[in-house]
């Protein structure tokens, strides 16, 4: 079947079987595989992207169910001279990184949390991270950093 | 790239300092490359089917009807491959001369212990095409009283593995005050020994391979452990050259070989010329 969606402003129109998955749609029909599948059962959040501007699995979602949708994924969100999003940013300057196989996810599903609480509580961070995992940094570096570029005033809402 | 660091900074200039990592841009910006994103020309893929119980036996399995859906290569069960490994897969870490380990097969046969035992495997020409066989493996399971609590299981009334008599697999003396031996040994209590054992990276199967008409394979993934553990079914260390684009959760790693790694190489032997990739971790992420 034929499905088009807007990823990362461009538009795309791609021949998928019924059953393919928003993130094999990405990953393997457009090769952008900075969104990464961890635990295929939607536990990880590694797959995590934007989807009309709100946080979704796209290991949960069919290719189908995102037709005529905008998606920005992690290669969509740095500015197009290679500069870091101010989230991006806080990860590196907070080490909010290490083996770095969750962080996309991590920076999408924050994209989406800052949107909806701009300045957060730690607590609320650690509530709003609660699917997405990480198996390097133990959160605490994940949390600073999305604190710091709450707080920083570089955050476009 | 230390000498580098150390060009630029002297090395009274790091140490004690803060240094901001060279490798983040790339895996920040989704332009590291992962093990799962490399494109292997004609690499088969490989998808597990895999226990949904923490104990059961195994009464079943009919891949009968996997075998027949497209860009299906072979599907293969516990019994098709009894004969065929040279030896159970062993333990990195044989802790005590006298640890008991349970005999654990890449493939379960009749019985299967934890939540995500693999029970068989689909090779196919895609890795939609894998998973969609796999979901058609038919397996019959009898369910059995399990071991989830680890006081509950010292006590032996339920047992872990059909075949061990406890569920101790070995013994370390306590000493008087583990909390003293901790602060000044850095050894950690019996609850956090037994987290340590349950490690797991977010993506464990993260694995390719690709031979070459030598006879040699270039083992993209996972590295020392597997490639020392590698050897009884294929052949010796050195045919295998491994290579380290990203890995998942190199933080903190098993030290058994993980059963995917095993049946890889079965798909090796499953006359893929360029190599193959696994797919499916249900079961394997531990939270």
């Amino acid at each position: 079947m034929q499905v088009t969606l807007t990823v990362n402003g461009r538009r795309a129109s791609i021949d998928v079987a019924p059953n393919t998955l928003l993130v094999q749609a990405l990953r393997e029909h457009l090769r952008l595989t900075g969104t990464h599948v961890g635990c295929d059962t939607a536990q990880c959040g590694a797959c995590t992207v934007l989807m009309n501007g709100d946080a979704v699995k796209s290991c949960n979602l069919l290719a189908a169910q995102a037709e005529g949708a905008e998606i920005t994924t992690i290669e969509g969100l740095a500015a197009a001279d290679g500069t870091l999003h101010p989230m991006q940013a806080a990860f590196k300057e907070c080490h909010g990184l290490q083996c770095g196989f969750c962080t996309p996810g991590m920076v999408m599903a924050v994209a989406s949390l800052l949107k909806e609480h701009p300045n957060p509580s730690e607590a609320e961070v650690r509530e709003g991270l609660e699917g997405n995992l990480c198996r390097c940094t133990g959160y605490h570096n994940i949390v600073q950093a999305v604190l710091a570029a709450a707080h920083s005033g570089e955050l476009v809402p | 790239m230390s000498a580098t660091v150390l060009e630029e900074h002297g090395a009274a200039g790091v140490v004690g300092t803060r240094m901001l990592r060279r490798e983040d841009p790339a895996l920040l910006s989704g332009e590291a490359r992962f093990v799962h994103d490399l494109v292997v020309p004609g690499a088969l893929h490989m998808a597990v089917v895999r226990s949904p119980y923490a104990h059961a036996r195994v009464m079943s399995v009919d891949v009968s009807a996997a075998l027949g859906m497209p860009g299906v290569v072979a599907a293969l069960t516990g019994a098709d491959l009894a004969g065929e490994w040279a030896s159970p897969m062993p333990c990195a870490w044989p802790v005590t001369a006298d640890m008991q380990s349970p005999k654990h097969l890449p493939l379960a046969l009749d019985e299967v212990c934890y939540v995500g035992d693999a029970v068989a495997v689909v090779l196919a020409r895609s890795g939609a095409e894998a998973q969609d066989a796999a979901a058609a493996v038919a397996v019959d399971y009898e369910e059995l009283p399990a071991a989830v609590d680890l006081e509950e299981a010292a006590r032996d009334d339920v047992l872990a593995h059909l075949d061990a008599p406890s569920n101790r697999a070995y013994t370390w003396e306590l000493v008087p005050d583990p909390e003293a031996v901790r602060r000044s040994a850095g050894q950690r209590p019996r609850e956090q020994e037994a987290q340590a054992g349950a490690e797991a990276a977010l993506r464990p199967d993260a694995r390719a391979q690709v031979g070459h008409r030598d006879g040699r394979v270039r083992h993209i993934g996972w590295a020392v452990l597997q490639q020392l553990q590698r050897g009884p079914r294929c052949g010796p260390v050195h045919t295998c050259r491994h290579l380290h684009p990203g890995l998942p959760g190199q933080a903190g790693g098993p030290d058994r070989r993980l059963p995917e790694a095993a049946e890889a190489d079965q798909g090796e032997q499953e006359g893929s010329p360029h190599g193959q990739v696994i797919h499916d971790t249900r079961g394997t992420l531990h939270g």
